[in-house]
């Protein structure tokens, strides 16, 4: 069953000759439950995509239902409820609120929403990411490796219907990268949560269920080795 | 989809949160609010606090300040209507009758017996004792007494004739109490007998009775408030209604006007003073919200990504626009209150009105200057709220601090990165910026140069010719008692003239001879005042009692040659003076007709004949002056419908008999002006009827107005010269802090420290010449067109444009740059490269 479906996704910037066709013609779906890895090179709109899926951005051309809704026929005041509903982020950068502490940044979404905090829901997230201990501190005195679970709490405090991450383990070593794509696949499995997650690394993205290489804008016709050069 | 939804915990902690990591910014702004709301209460204060002036002046004219009344009532509708459930307070005196003494003759007194209540009402504060109690008891005001040639003394015996209900009676009293007749106050003669002389004398006289009699004796006026002074005439109708009596009311007019603001002319000023403070506070209030809102764009952003929806981003704005404001409100409402108070006696020298001042408390004040603060900080507020709300958040997030910069094509130059030209650049790289910083800075600039112009354009020697003419002038001491009648004329006797004159050093003298006449009104001048007539409050018949007495008082002066110099030009409505056709006694001068409050126009024409009741010879009117020409040879006061009237002294003395001195006017010798300021005072002081006054005293007079008008106006202009300035600073360091990274950047590529501080410093010193642009056009341009209006309007100036006080605020300006840049620079400097550079994430 479906909870993600992109349709013809164009997204062009600037204009005639200086054009950029940052996504040409993408579709694809993605069912419920699935972890799906989405790699590529820098530049191959990657992010472009993952943005369009979020409702983050308003494509060109093309459509992106999420659950069946036509994200892009929403109002900007709609689409941002319906975002904080049923879409979790996860970015490179972990785009924590610098002035609140970690529980707050992770209850943030469900306060700005007006509904109550399903506390249990949020505890089981909070002690499936080892953040029991940290919950009252404030981003800047956490390492990297924590302010990105913290900020995975936060995408999974919701109960969305879809977690978008960019390139999480971007800001990562390796080691910590591994224990975040380890959690990951965890929560995905446990709480049967759909996962985009994009990535330049092949051997992370080894951990998804399934991965989709973009290049230059177009799916990639097959599974190959274009990752790394040019 | 639900949209509304209650998320305030959320948001609130946001603002809150953002508050807190804030504090510079919060600084400026609650400065800034304070300020506005200062200028703004004072404004409210000194508004409030003229009018309030006015109507208790007006309230002492009238002689109540009850709402209103009902007048010739007998007991039981007086009950009645006391009982009414719409009146809140209520006071009653019974007409008594009259007194005829001989000394009241001219002047009616009327005896009646007032209550506590009433009493109070009527601004009747006694000196010594109180109303009445006894039935030979009598109280009355030390007016009265001196006419009666009684002692001011309790129990001091008080002959009075008086008719009641038609009947003589005389008696002999006993003063109860008596108080000082306020000058304002209209109610002069009234004498107070106690209830018992009221039980004793008039128990056998029908009210109902004496009602159709026109005595009135015996009936009782009730004098009545209500909760609120708004439509006092229809809740007296609906107590009439509801009691079904049917009685005569009044209904008490200083109420019915409300003072300064019946005339919009009036409001105006203070209205333009409201919104350059307004505009002032926020200019500098939008600029820090939406430098904030541009440093903390990927904080926004970030909020967005999450779910904050535009509205709840617009909220965590306003919200702490909100509480900043709280916190500002109540210091800006105090400390513009007392200014206010301050300054309001000083406001109230402007106006001729000799009236005390009252000063206003009314919760409008305040609620007024809050709503127009608040008005200002939600104004400032909003746009920057719309703008958080508006980023898309992919680009936020992406957001470098430079973002609408990179869009601009870049200039290239052939001749490598130029300090200057850099600065120059930056300059514009944020213009929303620039405008306000620049919009904020020229406005306090072009406010204080038009309030340095007009007050330079104060001419002393203008304002002194108004009043005096020579060095010394002696006049016959103004008399209290003598309230409508125009000055006495009998103090100044040919002896005295003869003794000033001959004081040493004395070059000449030159008199005025004054007697007022009376004009019969003729079809012409009837045309002019019956429709003022028509127009007026019956209440207050100033028309109607002059045509009804059928002529109109000219003040008719007889002046001696001097003053034939101070009649200028400007002076002459039509026709024109000729000093040799004036001399030879067959021509007048004459002024317009006061006609109304600012109305004026002239019955004759130069070429008509006037003939004056009390003259025998008529006299060809030569020219027509405006009503303030020869203001100082005047009388100084007007009378409705009348005009004054000038022929040459010498005529003045040979046609009038017993012609009256109105005053004496002294040209000295320079070098001997000492001594004959010291001999005219001495000689003054041995008649206690006669006053001098010096040209000295006038102008003493002069530069106390010279400092109300300075006070006030340097005052507003340093104010939001802060405001101003207060924008500039927070425009300069946040334009340098929030480049850091930028300047990191620069640096790394070899960038000298001293190149940067070099081109930090050009930027600075540029927006200051942008400054000097504008105000050395718009600002200079402005400066001309107003301060000359201003001038223009104001009696004693002579307009001179003065361009200094923009030339000297632009080096002052440039210093204050200098040292912010400097300031900000050195804060800039502490860190070190690679910490900036690392900053940036």
């Amino acid at each position: 069953m479906s909870i993600l479906q992109i349709d013809q996704l164009k997204k062009y910037y600037g204009k005639g000759e200086s054009v950029v066709k940052a996504l040409d013609g993408i579709s694809l779906t993605v069912d419920r439950g699935e972890f799906v890895a989405i790699v590529g090179t820098s530049g191959s709109g990657k992010s472009t995509l993952l943005h369009m899926m979020g409702g983050l951005d308003r494509a060109t051309e093309g459509k992106v239902h999420v659950d069946g809704n036509d994200i892009f026929a929403m109002n900007d005041e709609h689409l941002t409820i319906f975002r904080r509903r049923s879409v979790g982020f996860v970015f490179q950068s972990y785009n924590l609120i610098p002035i609140l502490n970690a529980y707050e940044n992770i209850v943030l979404p469900i306060e700005l929403d007006g509904t109550r905090v399903d506390k249990e829901h949020v505890d089981r997230i909070i002690g499936a990411l080892g953040l029991k201990e940290k919950v009252l501190h404030l981003p800047s005195s956490l390492s990297g490796g924590q302010q990105q679970r913290v900020a995975i709490a936060r995408a999974l405090a919701t109960k969305p219907f879809i977690v978008l991450a960019d390139e999480p383990t971007g800001n990562l070593d390796s080691k910590t990268s591994q224990e975040v794509m380890i959690l990951l696949k965890q929560l995905s499995e446990k709480f049967n949560q759909t996962i985009v997650m994009i990535t330049h690394n092949e051997e992370i993205a080894q951990t998804a269920d399934r991965i989709i290489r973009i290049e230059d804008g177009r799916i990639a016709p097959r599974p190959g080795a274009g990752g790394a050069g040019r | 989809m639900r949209i509304r939804n209650k998320n305030g915990q959320g948001i609130y902690r946001l603002a809150k949160r953002s508050l807190r990591t804030n504090r510079m910014r919060n600084l400026i702004i609650v400065c800034a609010v304070v300020l506005t709301t200062l200028l703004i209460t004072s404004v409210f204060t000194m508004g409030f606090s003229i009018n309030r002036s006015m109507e208790l002046s007006k309230m002492k004219t009238v002689g109540s300040d009850y709402h209103g009344g009902f007048k010739y009532l007998t007991p039981e509708e007086t009950d009645k209507i006391a009982h009414h459930p719409s009146i809140k307070e209520y006071g009653k005196f019974i007409h008594v009758g009259d007194a005829m003494n001989e000394v009241f003759r001219t002047s009616r007194m009327e005896i009646s017996q007032f209550d506590e209540n009433t009493a109070k009402h009527s601004f009747i504060h006694f000196k010594e004792g109180g109303l009445p109690d006894g039935e030979n008891e009598i109280a009355m005001n030390t007016w009265a007494l001196d006419l009666l040639g009684v002692s001011h003394q309790l129990g001091a015996k008080v002959p009075l004739e008086m008719e009641i209900n038609g009947e003589r009676m005389s008696k002999t009293f006993e003063l109860s109490g008596f108080y000082e007749a306020d000058q304002f106050v209209a109610m002069a003669g009234l004498a107070f007998v106690s209830e018992a002389f009221v039980q004793e004398n008039l128990s056998g006289i029908n009210p109902e009775q004496t009602r159709l009699t026109g005595t009135y004796t015996n009936t009782t006026d009730l004098s009545v408030m209500f909760n609120n002074s708004f439509g006092i005439e229809d809740k007296i109708k609906k107590v009439l209604a509801d009691t079904g009596i049917k009685a005569e009311y009044g209904v008490n007019w200083a109420y019915a006007s409300v003072g300064i603001f019946e005339d919009p002319m009036n409001v105006l000023p203070y209205v333009g003073l409201v919104l350059i403070i307004m505009l002032s506070g926020y200019l500098l209030i939008y600029n820090i919200f939406h430098i904030s809102v541009v440093r903390d764009i990927k904080f926004y952003g970030l909020l967005k990504t999450i779910g904050t929806t535009p509205t709840q981003l617009r909220r965590i704005i306003t919200m702490q626009a909100n509480r900043l404001f709280l916190i500002a409100l109540p210091f800006g409402l105090a400390a513009g209150y007392g200014i206010g108070v301050w300054l309001t006696p000083m406001m109230s020298t402007f106006s001729s009105m000799e009236e005390e001042t009252a000063f206003s408390v009314s919760p409008l004040i305040f609620i007024g200057a809050a709503v127009f603060s608040y008005l200002t900080v939600r104004i400032a507020a909003s746009k920057p709220g719309r703008t958080a709300a508006r980023i898309s958040p992919i680009e936020a997030v992406r957001y470098t601090g430079l973002g609408d910069v990179s869009r601009k094509k870049k200039k290239r130059s052939t001749q490598g990165a130029k300090l200057l030209r850099m600065a120059w650049a930056n300059l514009f790289r944020h213009k929303k910026k620039l405008v306000l910083m620049l919009a904020s800075l020229s406005l306090s600039l072009i406010l204080f140069s038009i309030i340095y112009t007009v007050i330079s354009s104060f001419d002393v020697n203008k304002y002194l010719s108004t009043f005096i003419s020579g060095d010394v002038v002696v006049k016959e001491m103004p008399d209290p008692s003598q309230r409508g009648s125009v000055g006495g004329t009998t103090a100044i006797t040919k002896d005295i003239i003869q003794s000033l004159a001959a004081i040493d050093g004395v070059e000449h003298l030159d008199k005025v001879y004054f007697r007022s006449e009376s004009l019969k009104i003729d079809e012409k001048i009837k045309r002019y005042l019956e429709p003022l007539a028509k127009d007026e409050d019956p209440r207050m018949p100033i028309y109607t009692s002059v045509l009804g007495s059928g002529a109109v008082w000219v003040q008719l002066h007889g002046i001696d040659p001097g003053w034939n110099d101070v009649l200028q030009k400007g002076d002459i409505l039509s026709g024109s003076f000729d000093p040799e056709k004036f001399a030879s006694g067959q021509y007048m001068l004459i002024t317009v007709a006061t006609l109304g409050e600012d109305e004026t126009a002239s019955y004759f024409r130069p070429g008509d004949r006037i003939q004056l009741e009390g003259m025998d010879k008529s006299y060809e009117v030569m020219a027509v002056l405006k009503q303030e020409a020869l203001y100082a040879a005047g009388t100084q006061s007007y009378t409705s419908g009348g005009f004054n009237a000038y022929i040459p002294g010498e005529e003045f003395a040979r046609s009038v008999a017993d012609p009256g001195i109105l005053s004496a006017t002294l040209h000295a010798d320079p070098a001997k002006l000492e001594q004959v300021l010291g001999s005219s005072q001495a000689l003054v002081d041995s008649y206690p009827d006669l006053m001098m006054k010096s040209r000295e005293d006038y102008q003493k007079e002069m530069d106390g107005f010279i400092r109300v008008f300075q006070t006030i106006g340097y005052g507003l202009s340093l104010i939001i010269a802060l405001i101003g300035i207060l924008n500039y600073i927070n425009t300069v360091i946040t334009s340098i802090i929030t480049r850091r990274n930028e300047f990191a950047i620069l640096e790394s590529v070899g960038m000298t420290r001293k190149q940067l501080k070099k081109t930090l410093i050009y930027e600075g010193l540029y927006g200051v010449v942008l400054v000097a642009l504008i105000g050395g056009t718009a600002g200079l341009y402005l400066t001309y067109v107003v301060a000359k209006t201003i001038s223009v309007n104001l009696a004693f100036t002579v307009f001179h444009m003065s361009v200094w006080p923009v030339a000297s605020a632009i080096p002052l300006l440039a210093v204050i740059s200098l040292a912010i840049t400097l300031i900000a620079y050195r804060w800039l400097s502490k860190a070190s490269i690679v910490e900036r550079l690392r900053e940036a994430e």
